[in-house]
C-alpha cells in the first residue's frame, strides 16, 4: 500500500463527492434551458445551480484531484514519506470547511453570482470566504510539494528529479501564482465590498485581475493528466517513455507560456488596450507547443509499445496496444477530445475570430469538452490506477471501468458537439431559458434536446464511476506493489541543469506576468470614473 | 547528470518571437489603424497600451449637447443622492402637490407618480431638468430654482412616501423575458419586480399615459438624457403597439 493512503484517498473521495453532485447539477441545467423541459426553469434556481456547478468543478474538485495526486506522486516517486503530513491534513480541513460555506451560501440563493464573481453583482460574503479557503488550502500542498522536492534533491545532489515529481512541482508552482489574481480580487476589492466596507468597485480591475487566474488555472487542470500521459500511461501501455526531457520541457513551457494568457477572457473589455490583448493571443497560441510536444511524445510512447506488443506496419500497433487497461483507453479518448478541443480553442484565442462566437454556447461547450472531456477522464483515469495502491484491494473490475470511461467520452461528444453548433448559430451563454416557440429558434431546439440527454449520459457514467471505487474498496486483498513509473528511453542522456530545477522557469513566470499584466493593472489605478456601485444578489434585496 | 545548458539558439528564437509579438501588438498593427481612424500614429500606439487621454477641445464628445446627462454614478453621486433630510423638503413640496399629489401620488395620468421614488431618480430627474437634459419647460423652470441642497432634500422626501402597488397577473413578455433577438433586455430586470439597477426608476404602478409619453419620447429622441442612449435604443425597438402594451401593464397596477 501506498504511504499516505488515507490523505490521498481523502482527498479523491472529497473530490468524487463533489463532482458526483455537480454532475447531477449539469444534467439538471442542460434540461432545464432545452426544449424537453416544457416551459421556462425557474431562473432563481438555475443560477444558484449553475453558481454551484461551476464553484465546485472550478475551485473544489481538480484542485483536490491535484491535492491528492500530487501527494501520491510525492511518497511514492521519492520513495519516502511525506515531510509535513500534519499541515497536509490542515490543508486538506480547509479546503472541506471552504467548500461546505460556499456551498451552503449558494444553496440558500444569497450568492447566485456564478463562479466567475462578476462584480458588481455582489453574494454573501461566507461564499468568497469559502472559496478563499478552498485556496489558501490548496496553498498547504503547493508549499508542501515544493518542500518535499527540495529537501530530496538535498538528500541526492546530482540526481535528476523524477519526472511525475518534476512535473507535480511544476503545476504547484503554476497554481501558486497563478491563484494570486483571483485572490487579490477577493481579499481587495469583492470582500470589503460584499461585507459593506466599500459602496463601489472597479469592475474592470477586477475583470483584469480575475483574468490572470483564469485562464492559467485550466492549465493547473490539466498538469496533473500531463504527469499522468507521461508517467502512468507508458507503464500501463507496456513501454518505457519516447522522451523523458520532451516531458520537462513541456512542464517548463507551461510555467512560461501559459501565464499571460487571460486577457483572451477581456477581447471584448474596452478598458484593456488592444495591444496587451494582441500580446496575449500569442501567448495563448503558444500554449500549442507545450500541448503538440506531449501529443507527440505521447503517441510516439504508444507506438514503441504496441510495436513490443508485436504491433506492424504503420498503423497495425494502434491494434496492438492493451485498449482493455483503462489508463491506455483514457489516454486515447482524452487525445481525441483535446484535439477537437484544441480547434475549438484555437478560435478562441484569436482576437478577430473570437468577436464571432463571443459569450456564445461556443464559449461553453468549448470549455466542457476541453476540462470534463480530456481533463477529468485522465482524472478517472488516475484513480483507477491508483486505487489499488489506496485500498489494498483490486480494481473492480478494469471491464466495467473502460465501459464507463467510453460512457463518459460518448456522453461529452453528445453534450458538446451539438453545443458548439448552437453557438455558432448565436446562442447567448448563462440563459436560464429560450423562448422555443420563437421561430428564430426552430433550427436550435433539436440540437439543444441533443446536448441535454449528452447530459443524461454523462451522468449515468459519473454513477458508474462512484459504483467502481465504491466496489473497489471492498473484496479480497491483494498484494499491489509500489506505485512505479514510467521509465524513458532518453534516461541515460545528458539532462540540462534547467530542466531539474523550476526556480528559474517561476522567475521567468512573474517576470512575464509584470509585463503582460503590470500596465493593465497599473492604468485601473489612474483612471477615474471605473468605480460601480456593487449590486446585490441577497435574496429579498 | 550533466551540468549541460539550455541552447544559446533556444533562447535567442523565444527573446525573437517575444520582440515581434510586442512590436506587432504595439506598433505595426496601431500604425495600420491609425490611417484608417484618421489619427496621429503615436496616439494609435498610446490607444493599443491602453493609455488615455481627454479628448482634443471641439471634438464631438466635448460638445454640450453631445452630452445626454451630467449625472454620472460613482462614490460621490451616489452618495450625494442619498445625502438628503425628507423632512427639510416637507414644506417645499407643497408647490409639487398640484400635479404630483400630495402623497406623491398624481391626480393625472399625464404627470408620474413620485411617491417611492429612489433618491437616486430623483436627483438625477431634477438635475437634468435643471442641466437643461430632460426638456419640459414647466419642470426646467422649476428645477432652476432649486440648489442642490433642495434637490437631494426632495428625492429624500419622496423616497419617504409609501407606494403601494398590486401586481397584475401575467406580465407581457417583453417585461420579464425581453427580446433577446433583438438585444432588448426585459424591462422587469431594471425596472421591477424582477430586480432593480441603481438609477433605473421603479415602473410599477406608475402612470400609463406618462409612461407610454416616456417611451415615445425615448423613440424619437426628443427625450435624450440617458447615457449611452440604453433607453433610446429599446424605445427604437419597440413597435407602439409594444410601448403601449409595456405602459399599460406596470400603469395597471393601480396603488391601493
Amino acid at each position: 500500500m501506498l504511504r499516505s493512503s488515507r490523505l490521498v484517498l481523502s482527498h479523491f473521495w472529497l473530490a468524487f463527492a463533489t463532482f458526483a453532485g455537480s454532475v447531477v447539477l449539469g444534467a439538471w441545467q442542460m434540461w432545464a434551458r432545452s426544449p424537453l423541459h416544457g416551459g421556462p426553469a425557474d431562473p432563481e434556481l438555475y443560477y444558484r445551480s449553475v453558481t454551484a456547478h461551476g464553484t465546485a468543478l472550478a475551485y473544489v474538485f481538480p484542485t483536490l484531484i491535484a491535492m491528492g495526486f500530487g501527494y501520491a506522486v510525492s511518497v511514492s516517486a521519492l520513495d519516502r514519506p511525506l515531510r509535513g503530513e500534519k499541515l497536509a491534513w490542515t490543508g486538506f480541513a480547509l479546503v472541506l470547511v471552504g467548500t461546505l460555506m460556499s456551498v451552503l451560501a449558494v444553496a440558500s440563493g444569497n450568492s447566485s453570482v456564478l463562479y466567475t464573481f462578476y462584480p458588481p453583482l455582489t453574494g454573501s460574503p461566507f461564499y468568497y470566504l469559502g472559496v478563499v479557503l478552498v485556496v489558501v488550502g490548496s496553498w498547504f500542498w503547493a508549499g508542501l510539494m515544493v518542500y518535499n522536492m527540495v529537501v530530496w534533491k538535498r538528500e541526492h545532489p546530482g540526481e535528476r528529479v523524477p519526472l511525475a515529481m518534476y512535473g507535480t512541482v511544476a503545476n504547484a508552482l503554476l497554481w501558486v501564482w497563478t491563484s494570486v489574481g483571483a485572490a487579490l480580487e477577493l481579499l481587495f476589492q469583492i470582500l470589503p465590498m460584499a461585507l459593506g466596507w466599500t459602496s463601489t468597485v472597479d469592475a474592470g480591475l477586477a475583470r483584469t485581475l480575475f483574468s490572470w487566474t483564469l485562464h492559467p488555472i485550466v492549465y493547473f487542470w490539466l498538469l496533473p493528466a500531463y504527469v499522468a500521459f507521461y508517467t502512468l500511461l507508458p507503464r500501463a501501455a507496456g513501454a518505457p517513455l519516447y522522451s523523458d526531457r520532451m516531458g520537462r520541457v513541456a512542464f517548463v513551457l507551461f510555467l512560461v507560456v501559459g501565464m499571460p494568457v487571460g486577457i483572451h477572457h477581456l477581447f471584448a473589455d474596452p478598458h484593456i488596450g488592444t495591444g496587451f490583448k494582441f500580446l496575449h493571443t500569442v501567448f495563448t497560441a503558444g500554449v500549442a507547443i507545450p500541448t503538440l510536444l506531449t501529443v507527440g511524445g505521447i503517441t510516439l510512447s504508444l507506438e514503441v509499445a504496441g510495436r513490443l506488443r508485436g504491433g506492424r506496419g504503420l498503423f497495425g500497433w494502434v491494434g496492438a496496444l492493451p485498449w482493455g487497461r483503462p489508463m491506455v483507453l483514457a489516454t486515447a479518448l482524452a487525445l481525441v477530445m483535446l484535439g477537437f478541443g484544441g480547434a475549438s480553442g484555437l478560435i478562441n484565442m484569436s482576437y478577430t475570430l473570437d468577436m464571432t462566437i463571443h459569450n456564445t454556447q461556443w464559449v461553453t461547450a468549448h470549455f466542457h469538452l476541453i476540462f470534463a472531456g480530456t481533463v477529468v477522464i485522465m482524472y478517472f483515469a488516475i484513480a483507477y490506477e491508483l486505487w489499488p495502491h489506496l485500498t489494498g484491494h483490486p480494481l473492480r473490475s478494469a471491464k466495467l471501468a473502460c465501459v464507463q470511461l467510453w460512457l463518459w467520452f460518448i456522453g461529452i461528444i453528445v453534450v458538446t458537439f451539438p453545443w458548439h453548433v448552437v453557438g455558432l448559430m448565436g446562442q447567448p451563454r448563462r440563459m436560464s431559458s429560450y423562448d422555443w416557440s420563437h421561430p428564430a429558434l426552430a433550427g436550435q431546439g433539436p440540437l439543444v434536446s441533443m446536448s441535454a440527454i449528452g447530459g443524461f449520459i454523462v451522468l449515468l457514467s459519473a454513477a458508474l464511476l462512484i459504483v467502481i471505487l465504491l466496489r473497489s474498496q471492498g473484496g479480497e486483498r491483494v498484494e499491489v506493489g509500489a506505485l512505479r513509473y514510467a521509465r524513458a528511453l532518453d534516461d541515460a542522456a545528458p539532462l540540462p541543469r534547467a530542466l531539474n530545477t523550476l526556480g528559474v522557469w517561476f522567475g521567468l513566470m512573474v517576470a512575464l506576468t509584470v509585463v503582460n499584466f503590470g500596465y493593465p493593472i497599473a492604468q485601473s489605478f489612474v483612471l477615474k470614473h471605473n468605480q460601480v456601485p456593487p449590486q446585490s444578489v441577497l435574496v429579498g434585496k | 547528470m550533466s551540468s549541460e545548458r539550455l541552447g544559446l539558439t533556444a533562447w535567442l528564437v523565444a527573446g525573437g518571437v517575444a520582440v515581434a509579438a510586442v512590436l506587432i501588438g504595439f506598433v505595426w498593427l496601431p500604425s495600420l489603424q491609425a490611417s484608417a481612424l484618421g489619427i496621429g500614429v503615436w496616439d494609435a500606439i498610446c490607444r493599443a497600451t491602453g493609455i488615455t487621454r481627454p479628448a482634443a477641445p471641439g471634438s464631438i464628445a466635448s460638445s454640450s449637447a453631445a452630452v445626454p446627462t451630467t449625472v454620472v454614478w460613482n462614490r460621490e453621486t451616489l452618495h450625494a443622492a442619498a445625502s438628503g433630510e425628507a423632512q427639510r423638503a416637507k414644506a417645499l413640496a407643497l408647490g409639487c402637490a398640484s400635479c404630483h399629489g400630495a402623497e406623491g401620488i398624481s391626480p393625472s395620468e399625464a404627470f408620474p407618480n413620485l411617491a417611492g421614488l429612489s433618491e437616486e431618480v430623483m436627483y438625477k430627474a431634477l438635475k437634468d431638468y435643471r442641466d437643461r437634459k430632460r426638456q419640459n419647460p414647466t419642470m426646467q423652470g422649476i428645477a432652476e430654482a432649486l440648489d442642490d441642497q433642495k434637490i437631494v432634500d426632495l428625492a429624500a422626501y419622496y423616497a419617504s412616501l409609501p407606494l403601494k402597488v398590486r401586481s397584475p397577473a401575467d406580465p407581457p413578455s417583453l417585461v420579464v423575458v425581453g427580446s433577446p433577438i433583438r438585444s432588448i433586455a426585459p424591462c422587469a430586470a431594471c425596472h421591477g419586480p424582477l430586480g432593480r439597477k441603481d438609477g433605473a426608476p421603479s415602473l410599477e404602478g406608475q402612470k400609463r399615459a406618462y409612461l407610454k409619453a416616456q417611451l415615445d419620447a425615448f423613440a424619437s429622441g426628443t427625450r435624450h438624457n440617458d447615457i449611452n442612449q440604453q433607453m433610446r435604443q429599446i424605445a427604437r425597438a419597440l413597435s407602439p403597439a409594444e410601448r403601449d402594451s409595456v405602459a399599460e401593464w406596470y400603469g395597471n397596477q393601480h396603488s391601493e
